[in-house]
């Protein structure tokens, strides 16, 4: 039926009289004239309108049978996506080869959500152009010049997820007609791709039919895929070329492509063009471009572990459900309880007329738990009525319940899912008395999320519902395939990554931020925020971004340059340099009209308000939003033509899963500067990591290069160990009180130097014992684990967790500090060399204070040396070099010659490094340290050193 | 009679009547609550209500026990409830809308089960209650005056309604506004009424309407159409009443008539004709 509904172009024959559309000759035509016979189109459809034409002018049923001799000179379809914005152009050239006058009607399908933002026409050599007028106001040069023979408009469409624009004009013999329309949107993240969706509907066969989709994305494109939507009809016509942070898709079958069978002279272009994507984001969690005074902040890490789910299923299993639905219902609950997690908990309330749960409270979703929830769901017959104030309280009460009680993590999220095919019939009847009581009871960390089952629901009644109480209601169409709808939702938020997350930016010139709180973030989507700066007084914006993840707290921070993206998106000629504005405007425009649409807005004066800024922004913007209209005219202006938008639903920023609140910019919450350690500097006090580095500590730079810092006699002592890549090394082990441990692994150079093939510290682990928090910090990427619980963290975010009484903080490419409360504190710096260096790799060097508390117990090549053992150096003597003079060491009971040399210290300095003067114990320390080096060798990273 | 609604869904694919949708027979076909008329068991389960009782639970509710003519009448637009039920006057049986071979002995229609001389057996019941809801609801009656809740007072913020009207087939609705006053707003973006062609409120879009101009007459192109009402969370007005007539099925001549004096369907939008503000 859809096929049925879905032409993108109708050309549609009416014996009327020609309305007067002035001729000049065809002078233009000459291209025209080699096209082929095309076939006649569809007219099966053709409007009401002929039929009234058609009485009217008195014809006769034989006006039927004219040949359709409108030829599709060429249908080009042109997509730029730059960062996620896209705008489109639709252009068609037709041309009437009939000695008729002709109607020709131009019918293109755009998504819903979309703004059209330009039309032009040109009638046989008069072109009409748009502009976007307040609607009132382009109403009334409508009425004053009607085009004769002409119509546009918008139309909601029957399809469900696009509108049509519509014009029809009346075409004299032998003239052409040209359309253009422009219309932009924004690519939500859905399961981890984004969707570009292109209907392509000519009709008939044309001469020229070329399709463009450019990609630009600065992060770096990670897959793009089109789907064959054809059924392998134009196998090989697509051709895909992905670069980098470029793609393009081209889509230019000829005329004997685009035939449906090689005689036939029907068209096989009749569907979407699809095209998948992705971006990178191994490397950052959050990207904030910036560019022309806007700027736009993605944000959509991935490298978390989820966050638990208190979920709890209610089900409307009335007798409205009987049959398909129900039926298709439980198969798609049977795959959502499979794919629960072990750590969620679960049940479920099914309801008609009563209310009954599988399980009174939650539990963990085991497998015989889910077994035995999915026999209940199994055995529901659907009857009776319909009470959903008593479900949805029920549910309530169950997560409030366990909540009070200390039953839930405080680490979970509590999603309500309500799948309901109707409106109460039961129990409570008053739609907004039940808002009422739901709002009244639910508390503030529960998200509620509603499904509306088929066409026939109150489905603005749970829009309103999910929508004040931080989740979104989405339809679930048809029959068929209402299984996989349901799934599909589900897919999307199943995996909670995040909680609270806001998104601050706190200098005072940026201005005009959209919607910067979001309640929960879900894998596999996407929250974008975009504002306004002035450049004037600002040359990069910092944003800080704080979370909740599933084991820590968050603070993300990330500064981005003004011109960072200039010289990229000069380099491109498909490249919009005005996506930034663009992308900011839609959001707020979409932001602002969910606001009117979910009635939030209290007092008039407040409505007339947001009405007001819509306004001025659609206008500014050039948008055609419900306030304004698409006023087309000629040049003369005597001839016009209206299009405004038909009303549609904007409750969740069309098609995001997200709605979100506004909250000050720059309100931080208090954890994210709450700092534990007045050792770690936070990026809101504006100072650098280490920037007055304690002077003396323990360190191991280089190939590995140990700095041992003797408070006592205040000198430092230095050794080397020369080892092989793999092999594990103790640091410090302290198994007593707190247990604390630091093991490092050993990377080798790319190849020998000088013979001798140098290792370095590649990877090490900290694992704190009475916290259960291991820490691997790599030179790839530092991972933190908690109990089961992982979270990664890249080296290119600044970035802070806190979790309990463990913080790490990442300064973005150089260094992490890991604060233990407030006794003890680890630095590592992260060297990294230039990729294609012949020998050398990335390494890390890490820095140990000697203030550290450990216990008198502790171990390990440096862990030893929080016991200062007495040394005595004496007899300095001038040595073999020069530059390295020798003297005696007594320590442990024996003496050894040191050297004088030199050592670096790196944390003021990354490159140079600053010099630390020392004696050299030669031997791997022998002597120094106790036994012998390979005594400190453990198999795991983290193990424990075995004391001997 | 299914061959006929798959004849009339093809025929009038734009009015998307109840029936075949898609290919699917559409399961709403089975109304849970339909002219008034629902179906109630105990919340213990089924079959465990006397007549005494079950004509408490009607009462709760603030409804009655159905006539055996109300439960026709809603069985005609799609009432179908599997379990028999007490009835006014000591009547027991249900209505049958598909022929199920558990259910109706594979006849349609009341299957009755005549009136029960014992009042303490045990079966569901059945109610009447049509003025259950504030607002909104099904019709199918041949011609009705609906109101915004509340009417002629002014209505209260945060509304939801929803108006179905089905008539049968063959025949068509004649919409007028008889008072209309809904706070103003461009675009109206805050309290509006919304007319729809269809069966649901997705296809067959007429118009948004808001303000206090009366909009013009609207004739539907099938026998089916869907209105809704919804207010915002401030400012309110004097609210509406509308009425609606049945226009039987009419010879071709007048069809004609009727096409060119009203702009109703999908295929002949005029631009900015959905906004009538």
């Amino acid at each position: 039926m859809r096929r049925l509904t879905c032409f993108l172009i109708w050309f549609l024959l009416s014996q009327t009289p020609g309305f007067e559309i002035p001729t000049d000759g065809l002078p233009e035509f000459v291209d025209y004239e080699d096209l082929v016979e095309l076939a006649p189109g569809k007219f099966g459809f053709a409007p009401e309108n002929r039929r009234q034409q058609r009485s009217l002018s008195g014809e006769s049923e034989e006006t039927m049978g004219a040949v359709d001799q409108v030829t599709l000179y060429s249908y080009k379809v042109r997509s730029t996506i730059t960062s996620r914005t896209a705008t489109t152009i639709i252009e068609s050239k037709v041309v009437n080869n009939s000695p008729q006058p002709q109607n020709v009607v131009f019918d293109v399908q755009i998504p819903k959500g979309a703004f059209i933002t330009n039309f032009s026409m040109t009638v046989d050599g008069t072109t009409f152009r748009s502009s976007i007028r307040e609607k009132t106001v382009g109403k009334a040069l409508y009425s004053q010049a009607r085009a004769k023979g002409k119509t546009a408009g918008l139309v909601r469409s029957k399809a469900l997820d696009m509108e049509n624009f519509r014009t029809e004009v009346n075409v004299l013999p032998g003239a052409k007609v040209q359309f253009e329309l422009h219309y932009q949107e924004a690519k939500w993240r859905k399961l981890g791709s984004y969707e570009h969706r292109l209907y392509l509907q000519p009709g008939r066969l044309a001469k020229h039919l070329e399709v463009d989709v450019w990609i630009i994305e600065p992060q770096g494109i990670r897959f793009l895929h089109v789907p064959d939507t054809f059924d392998g009809h134009f196998e090989g016509v697509t051709v895909v070329s992905k670069g980098q942070q470029k793609a393009h898709v081209s889509f230019k079958p000829s005329v004997e492509q685009q035939r449906i069978c090689p005689s036939c002279l029907e068209t096989a272009v009749d569907g979407e063009l699809v095209v998948l994507y992705d971006v990178d984001r191994e490397k950052k969690a959050g990207e904030l471009e910036v560019f022309n005074g806007y700027f736009v902040h993605f944000f959509a890490p991935e490298s978390l572990d989820p966050i638990p789910k208190n979920i709890l299923f209610v089900i409307d299993v009335s007798g409205s459900m009987w049959g398909v639905k129900m039926k298709q219902t439980v198969e798609a609950m049977k795959t959502i309880l499979d794919d629960l997690r072990a750590e969620d908990q679960f049940s479920v309330i099914d309801f008609n007329h009563n209310v009954r749960t599988w399980r009174n409270d939650l539990v963990s979703a085991t497998k015989t738990q889910v077994a035995d929830a999915k026999r209940y769901i199994e055995k529901i017959q659907p009857s009776g009525g319909t009470n959903i104030n008593e479900a949805l309280l029920r549910a309530i009460f169950i997560l409030n319940e366990a909540n009070n009680l200390g039953l839930l993590d405080p680490n979970s999220v509590s999603l309500i899912i309500l799948v309901s095919d109707g409106d109460p019939t039961v129990g409570e009847l008053k739609l907004s008395k039940i808002q009422k009581n739901v709002k009244q009871s639910i508390q503030d960390n529960i998200s509620l999320f509603s499904l509306g089952m088929g066409f026939d629901v109150d489905y603005d009644f749970l829009k309103r519902l999910s929508n004040e109480n931080r989740g979104i209601a989405q339809r679930i169409y048809g029959n068929q395939d209402t299984s996989s709808q349901l799934k599909k939702f589900y897919n999307q938020v199943s995996t909670p990554l995040l909680r609270n997350v806001q998104f601050n930016y706190p200098h005072t010139s940026v201005t005009d931020v959209t919607q910067n709180s979001f309640p929960n973030y879900f894998g596999g989507s996407e929250i974008v925020v975009a504002g306004k700066f002035d450049p004037d007084k600002l040359d990069e914006i910092q944003s800080i971004i704080t979370a909740t993840s599933a084991n820590t707290e968050l603070v993300l921070e990330t500064l981005a340059q003004m011109d960072d993206l200039e010289d990229f998106l000069s380099k491109d000629k498909h490249a919009d340099p005005d996506f930034t504005r663009k992308l900011w405007a839609y959001l707020t425009i979409n932001q602002l009209l969910a606001e009117r649409y979910r009635s939030l807005a209290p007092t008039a004066a407040t409505k007339r308000k947001i009405t007001k800024k819509i306004l001025q922004m659609s206008l500014e913007h050039h948008v055609v939003t419900p306030l304004t209209a698409m006023v087309i005219e000629n040049e003369a202006g005597d001839e016009r033509m209206l299009a405004d938008s038909p009303p549609q639903d904007y409750s969740c920023c069309s098609g995001a899963l997200y709605y979100g609140s506004r909250v000050s910019p720059d309100s931080i919450p208090a954890w994210a500067n709450a700092s534990p350690t007045p050792v770690v500097p936070m990026p809101v006090e504006g100072r650098v990591l280490e920037s007055t580095p304690p002077p003396h500590v323990m360190r191991v730079e280089n190939d590995p290069h140990f700095i041992i810092y003797l408070p006592k006699s205040q000198s430092n002592i230095c050794f080397n160990i020369d080892s092989e890549p793999g092999k594990i090394l103790n640091l410090v082990s302290d198994p007593e009180s707190v247990g604390i441990l630091v093991n490092g692994q050993l990377v080798g150079a790319k190849k020998p130097n000088n013979g001798k093939l140098s290792t370095y510290f590649g990877k090490l682990g900290f694992y704190f014992q009475k916290e259960d928090t291991k820490i691997e910090i790599s030179t790839k990427a530092i991972t933190m684990s908690r109990r089961s619980r992982t979270s990664v963290l890249s080296w290119s975010d600044t970035v802070h967790v806190v979790n309990q009484s463990v913080l790490i903080s990442v300064k973005k490419g150089k260094a992490v500090t890991i604060a233990l409360d407030k006794e003890m504190s680890f630095s590592v710096l992260l060297h990294r060399v230039w990729k294609k260096h012949p020998i050398n790799v990335d390494f890390l060097g890490i820095y140990i204070p000697p203030t550290n508390k450990f216990s008198p117990k502790v171990h390990g090549l440096i862990g030893q040396f929080m016991q200062e053992p007495k040394i005595r150096i004496f007899n300095e003597r001038p040595g073999k070099d020069p530059q390295k003079p020798e003297a005696s060491m007594e320590v442990k009971g024996q003496t050894l010659t040191v050297s004088r040399g030199l050592q670096k210290d790196y944390r003021t300095d990354i490159v140079f490094g600053t010099d630390v003067p020392c004696w050299f114990v030669h031997n791997s320390g022998k002597g120094f340290i106790d036994g012998h080096y390979k005594d400190y060798f453990v198999p795991q990273l983290y193990s424990f050193l075995k004391r001997p | 009679m299914i061959i006929l609604i798959y004849l009339f869904a093809l025929l009038w694919e734009d009015a998307e009547g109840w029936g075949f949708r898609n290919g699917i027979f559409h399961n709403s076909i089975w109304l849970e609550q339909a002219a008034g008329v629902y179906h109630r068991e105990a919340r213990s389960g089924r079959y465990k209500l006397t007549y005494a009782e079950a004509k408490a639970v009607c009462e709760f509710e603030g409804g009655r026990l159905a006539t055996y003519k109300q439960v026709e009448a809603a069985r005609k637009i799609g009432f179908h409830v599997c379990a028999a039920g007490w009835m006014a006057k000591g009547r027991v049986g249900y209505p049958i809308v598909k022929p199920g071979p558990n259910c109706g002995f594979g006849k349609t229609g009341i299957i009755d089960y005549g009136v029960r001389l014992n009042r303490s057996e045990r079966w569901d019941a059945y109610c009447y209650n049509p003025h259950a809801k504030e607002c909104g609801g099904v019709f199918t009656d041949p011609k009705r005056i609906f109101k915004s809740p509340g009417f002629p007072k002014e209505y209260e913020d945060n509304q939801i309604c929803y108006w179905h009207i089905r008539l049968k087939y063959g025949q068509r609705i004649h919409l007028s506004f008889l008072n209309f006053d809904l706070e103003d707003d461009p675009g109206c973006l805050a309290d509006y009424v919304e007319i729809y062609d269809s069966y649901d409120d997705v296809h067959g879009f007429v118009g948004r309407y808001c303000g206090d101009v009366l909009p013009d007459d609207i004739i539907s192109t099938g026998n089916v159409m869907t209105l809704k009402f919804l207010s915002d969370a401030s400012v309110t007005a004097g609210g509406f009443q509308i009425k609606y007539v049945t226009i039987d099925p009419v010879s071709k001549s007048s069809q004609g008539k009727n096409t060119s004096t009203t702009s109703t369907g999908n295929k002949n939008f005029l631009a900015g004709r959905f906004s009538h503000i």
